[in-house]
């Protein structure tokens, strides 16, 4: 194992006292145990909190396919609000209307996009508007 | 640092620092009993108060749970720990007093800060011999203490360190002839 010059091991009464034979002599060991593991309980109860959650390693495994899934689902439903609303968006403003036909009846209907009305038809026909 | 035959009853370092991730104590306990010992020896190798010596062991077991999650388990457990125990007390000995001078080359010639208490008749053997472990360079001092002082067989401080056990050797044997030459040095012929 050693070389055969290597030097020869001090004497073991010359070295210094073991740090084991030492924290026995002075009983460290249980001490220092219980310290530790009192300096150590905040981290543990917060690794065991963040263990509770059950939701945890799936958040940390699939949170970015979660992220993905969320901003697509984001998308869908904005298309959807959109779509929804949209048609009421797209009714005229009566007041835009009026003050675009200018007192003109079936110019007001035609911009307000209100089709054909039973009532207006037959005043047009009867004042021989086109 | 376990017998064979120990860990066959108890759970492996890798399965112990899973736990300790999820915040187990009582497999965190196992852990400090385990690795209490390597871990005062080598903060003994730093310092020599053992004040000192306990809170470097403390520093290094809070910095172990608060790293824990960077653990991988598939690397041995031991020398990540060691590592860290290591980093703890030099953090230590360098925050407090200047315990510990490493040696130069020349320290082996001639001490250019002598002690006169090193001169005198009454030097104890172990006192001169505490302070040159003290200055030797770092490597070479954890592996003497742990060694030479602690007991350690070379193959376990590979375990517990990462370190072959060719180099631990290595490391043995040139502490040795720097302790034997400065011992020569002050001492003269009472070493032989």
């Amino acid at each position: 194992m050693m070389n055969q010059d290597n030097p020869e091991p001090l004497p073991r009464e010359w070295l210094p006292e073991s740090a084991s034979a030492f924290a026995d002599r002075l009983g460290v060991e249980p001490f220092l145990l219980r310290r530790l593991l009192g300096a150590a309980e905040p981290l543990l109860a917060r690794y065991r909190a963040e263990d509770a959650r059950w939701w945890a390693p799936l958040a940390t495994r699939w949170r970015p396919m979660l992220a993905g899934a969320g901003a697509a689902a984001a998308l869908v439903l904005g298309f959807a609000v959109e779509r929804a609303v949209l048609p009421a968006s797209e009714t005229p403003d009566p007041v835009l209307a009026a003050s675009f036909s200018d007192g003109d009846l079936p110019l007001f209907w035609n911009a307000s996009h209100g089709g054909a009305d039973p009532v207006l038809t037959v005043v047009a026909l009867q004042e021989g508007i086109p | 640092m376990e017998s064979k035959g120990h860990r066959e009853v108890e759970p492996s370092d890798a399965a112990l620092a899973c736990r300790v991730q999820r915040g187990d104590r009582d497999a965190f306990e196992i852990l400090a009993r385990r690795y209490l010992r390597p871990v005062y020896a080598v903060a003994a190798s730093f310092l020599t108060n053992p004040a000192d010596r306990e809170d470097a062991v403390q520093d290094a077991f809070l910095r172990l749970v608060d790293g824990i999650q960077q653990y991988d388990g598939a690397q041995p457990f031991a020398p990540w720990l060691y590592q860290i125990a290591r980093n703890a007390a030099r953090n230590r000995r360098a925050s407090g007093s200047p315990e510990m001078v490493e040696y130069s080359e020349a320290d082996e010639v001639a001490d250019p800060v002598p002690d006169p208490a090193l001169h005198t008749e009454r030097v104890d053997a172990r006192e001169l011999i505490d302070r040159a472990i003290g200055r030797l360079p770092e490597q070479q001092r954890t592996m003497f203490r742990l060694f030479e002082v602690e007991g350690y067989t070379a193959v376990e401080i590979e375990q517990l360190t990462g370190v072959s056990a060719v180099t631990v050797r290595s490391h043995v044997y040139h502490a040795r002839r720097r302790l034997r030459a400065a011992l020569e040095a002050k001492l003269g012929q009472e070493t032989e």
